[in-house]
This record gives structure tokens, C-alpha cells and sequence, in this order.
């Protein structure tokens, strides 16, 4: 019953180098990894898939999990499902928060961590906080490889920095300790929408002096606001902060707020600014 | 293509079209009709099957993507005796749910209690929560699930926690 047509043309490649072989000869082919992303932005009977598909299900080298005591390696076809089983004690915080935060344990059996971070058109979860973790991304293609870091994997207009050519091969992600993680991801039900955005930070105190304070806004579209600014400006503060250093912050991050008209909404902005206080009022309780 | 795997234990083998969704080749090729096509964009569980051991939503996997694949259906649990437990604690506990949602609840319950046999509250509210459907409701459901994990170890305590 169901059409008997040769398209899509699948390629499934056995091993890596059989992989960035046929992506040389057909850069113009989709990579199937989990599938989740491009399956349920339609839902037509039959999804009408692009003509050529490489199907990454084969290839071993892309979801391997390795791990030392300094970082974690996770292969971009390892599922999101499979990198939480690893567990909240061996993963951080903030990035198993992040993980499982994605759709429903059933999704999660499909969806991929390099699919994730591919996916076109928002940065919600992985990829604020793997920025914030200071991951790196491998990018492989024929006869060569580079490591970047994740947060210079998107280029300033929103777009990947990864060619037609290349494939995100494996993702790295120190083991650093952190005295405060957090992950918080607004949603009106489990799936996206368009007020869903996702809040991450991380701090670090020595001896009662903020040494580290790293903070990012995840959202539905291309762009991940992070200020700069406003983190170097409590680097180095006693804690517990003091009332005008808190302060300055708050006035910063609203000003920023503002200004991000046009990539938020009024109900996110809103929700941001009282999760950036709430942050703060962490940074006294936790550390 | 011609696609092969096994389901529900035994081989089997289609011709079909690579991009159409497991969902529908189940339910409409070989018959097993409590795998059901709702959404399409995997948001409703009602497709949920076991692939390769695992959960997972039918719709979102193409045909090609399940060559070689273990493919298990409600019906091919449905004499185990979770399942049977399943269904006389959903019955004991007065859960109600209507037949086109109930398969994906029954086989997400399957899976859960075969890997945590004493979940939580909390536990079963994070496995089940990928349903959704108006016709009854969510806490009764994770109710339900709990009387079934007493009725299947009556000498331990249920954590509703």
C-alpha cells in the first residue's frame, strides 16, 4: 500500500572513513543521526525525506562514550538517553539537567547529543550550556579534523560553523567542579514553543571571593545571550555581594533585556530577569 | 527497499517506501493495531514501541532507520506477566484510559517496571510522562502505576515520593 519509489537514496557507511569518503563524494546529502529533529518537524504519512540520506546508525566511532578524570567524551551520534545513563554523579550538573529536560525518556532513546547541537534553527538546551562548560566540538572531514571550542561553533549571524563536508564527530567536556550549577528551562508543556527558553549558570567561590560567574539564555531561534560585561563585573566581589555590586548587575541584565526586543518576547524577557535575581541570591545561599 | 527485522520475536520483512514511518508499517502492514498513528511529531506516545530494547516513538523513525532492529509491540509482551500485573493494578485501582492511548501507557509501564521494578513517584511521573491524552487523568495514571508495583511486591513499601 504504501509507494515503492527510490527515494531517498540512504547511505549507511560502516565505519569513519567509509563515512567522510561518501560525504566527500555527496556533500550535498542530509546526516541522519537520531532523526528526531527532521521526522517531527512534519506530520505528513509519509514525511517526504531529503533525496540522499548517510545514515549514521553504523558507524561505532560516533557514539562512543570515554571519560577520565578531567573530561568526558561523548561521540555526536551517542543518544541523548544513553549520555544520561552515565548519571548525575559522573555528569555535571547543569548539563544533566540540560539533557533531561529534552522532550520524554522515549524521545530521549532517539535523540542525539551531536544532533542537538546541529539542529538549525534554536539553541535551547546542550548548547548554552556546553558554551558555558567550555566543551569542544571535533569537526571532522576527509583528510583533516579540528577541534573548536562550542561556543565559537555558531558564527555571529546564528549560523553553524561546519561545512558541507565536515560532521561533528565527538564533543568534549571538562570534569571541572563548580560550586553552584544551575538549569533552568521554561516551557509550557514538554515540546518547544515559542516562549520556551532555557536559563544556565555556573559560579565558583574561593575563600569567599567570587572567582568564577558564567551565566547564558538559551532560546527558540539562533541566539544565545550571554553578557560578558555583566560577568566580569562580579568576578573577584566578596560574597556575600554587596547591595550596590547586586544591584548594578540587575539594572545591567534588565538594560540587556530591553534590548533584546526583538529575540524575546516580553513574557521571557520578564522570566529571564527574575531568574538572573534568582541566580544571584543563589551565589549567597550555596557557595 | 526491502527492509528486515525482527518483531515480536520473530523475522520479518517489508518492501515499502524508506521514508515512511515505522508507525504505519506496524499497524497497517503486519496488523498490530495498538500501535497507533496520532501525531506524527512524536508528542503523544501513543506509537511507543521497543527498539532494540529501548522506548521510543515509532513515528519518528523512518523505515530505513529500522533495518536489523529488535522490534517489540504490546502485543508481543502481552502474555508477560507485567504486563498481566499492568493491567490488574490499572483495573484494581479504578484507572480508566481510553484504547487509543492505553497501549503506549501499558508498554511505557512495561518497560519501566522491567528495569526499575520499585520506582518512585517521581520515577514514574519522569517514564510516563510522554502521554498525553485528554481522556483521564495524569495523576491517576501515576496512582495506578504505583498500585501496580505494590500488587507486584506486596512485601516492600511504595515510596510516593
Amino acid at each position: 500500500m504504501f509507494r515503492q519509489h527510490n527515494r531517498p537514496h540512504i547511505f549507511t557507511p560502516r565505519s569513519m572513513t567509509d563515512l567522510l569518503t561518501t560525504l566527500r563524494q555527496k556533500p550535498e546529502a542530509t546526516l541522519y543521526a537520531g532523526g528526531t529533529y527532521i521526522l517531527s518537524n512534519t506530520n505528513k504519512k509519509c514525511p517526504g525525506l531529503p533525496d540522499d540520506i548517510i545514515h549514521l546508525k553504523d558507524v561505532e566511532d560516533l557514539a562512543r562514550i570515554h571519560r577520565t578524570e578531567r573530561f568526558i567524551e561523548v561521540g555526536a551520534c551517542t543518544t541523548v538517553g544513553k549520555i544520561l545513563s552515565i548519571g548525575h554523579n559522573v555528569l555535571p550538573p547543569i548539563l544533566y539537567s540540560a539533557l533531561i529536560s529534552i522532550g520524554t525518556p522515549a524521545l530521549r532513546n532517539l535523540a542525539t547529543l551531536g544532533g542537538n547541537l546541529c539542529v538549525p534553527n534554536h539553541r535551547m538546551t546542550t548548547f548554552p550550556v556546553l558554551i558555558l562548560l567550555d566543551a569542544r566540538i571535533e569537526l571532522r572531514k576527509s583528510g583533516s579534523s579540528r577541534w573548536i571550542g562550542v561556543n565559537r561553533f555558531a558564527t555571529a549571524d546564528g549560523e553553524l560553523d561546519l561545512s558541507d563536508d565536515e560532521i561533528v564527530s565527538r564533543i568534549r567536556i571538562p570534569l571541572k567542579e563548580w560550586d553552584v550549577q544551575i538549569f533552568k528551562r521554561l516551557k509550557t508543556d514538554p515540546y518547544q514553543t515559542e516562549h520556551s527558553f532555557s536559563f544556565s549558570g555556573l559560579a565558583n567561590n574561593s575563600k569567599g571571593v567570587l572567582t568564577d560567574f558564567r551565566f547564558a539564555i538559551g532560546t527558540m531561534g539562533k541566539a544565545i545571550i550571554r553578557s560578558r560585561e555583566i560577568e566580569a563585573a562580579l568576578v573577584s566581589r566578596k560574597l556575600p555581594l554587596p547591595e550596590r555590586d547586586s544591584a548594578s548587575a540587575v539594572e545591567t541584565f534588565g538594560n540587556l533585556m530591553e534590548s533584546m526586543t526583538t529575540t524575546l518576547s516580553r513574557y521571557q524577557r520578564k522570566m529571564a530577569f527574575n531568574l538572573f535575581r534568582w541566580f544571584l541570591s543563589h551565589l549567597e545561599n550555596d557557595t | 527497499m526491502i527492509v528486515r527485522f525482527t518483531l515480536n520475536g520473530k523475522d520479518a520483512s517489508i518492501e515499502t517506501s524508506p521514508d515512511c514511518r515505522l508507525s504505519d508499517i506496524l499497524r497497517e502492514e503486519f496488523s498490530l493495531t495498538t500501535v497507533k498513528s496520532a501525531c506524527n511529531a512524536g508528542q503523544c506516545g501513543a506509537c511507543s514501541v521497543i527498539f532494540n530494547g529501548e522506548l521510543v516513538l515509532s513515528c519518528l523513525i523512518p523505515a530505513f532507520a529500522a533495518r536489523k532492529a529488535e522490534i517489540t509491540t504490546l502485543e508481543g509482551v502481552s502474555k508477560t506477566q507485567i504486563i498481566k500485573d499492568i493491567r490488574k493494578g490499572f483495573v484494581e485501582s479504578g484507572y480508566h484510559a481510553c484504547d487509543y492511548c492505553l497501549p503506549g501507557k501499558l508498554i511505557s509501564t512495561f518497560v519501566l517496571l522491567r528495569d526499575n521494578p520499585a520506582p518512585t513517584g517521581a520515577e514514574i511521573e519522569e517514564a510516563l510522562k510522554g502521554h498525553v491524552c485528554p481522556c483521564s487523568s495524569y495523576r491517576q495514571l501515576v496512582s495506578a502505576v504505583l498500585h501496580t508495583v505494590q500488587v507486584r511486591r506486596p512485601d516492600r513499601r511504595v515510596s510516593t515520593a
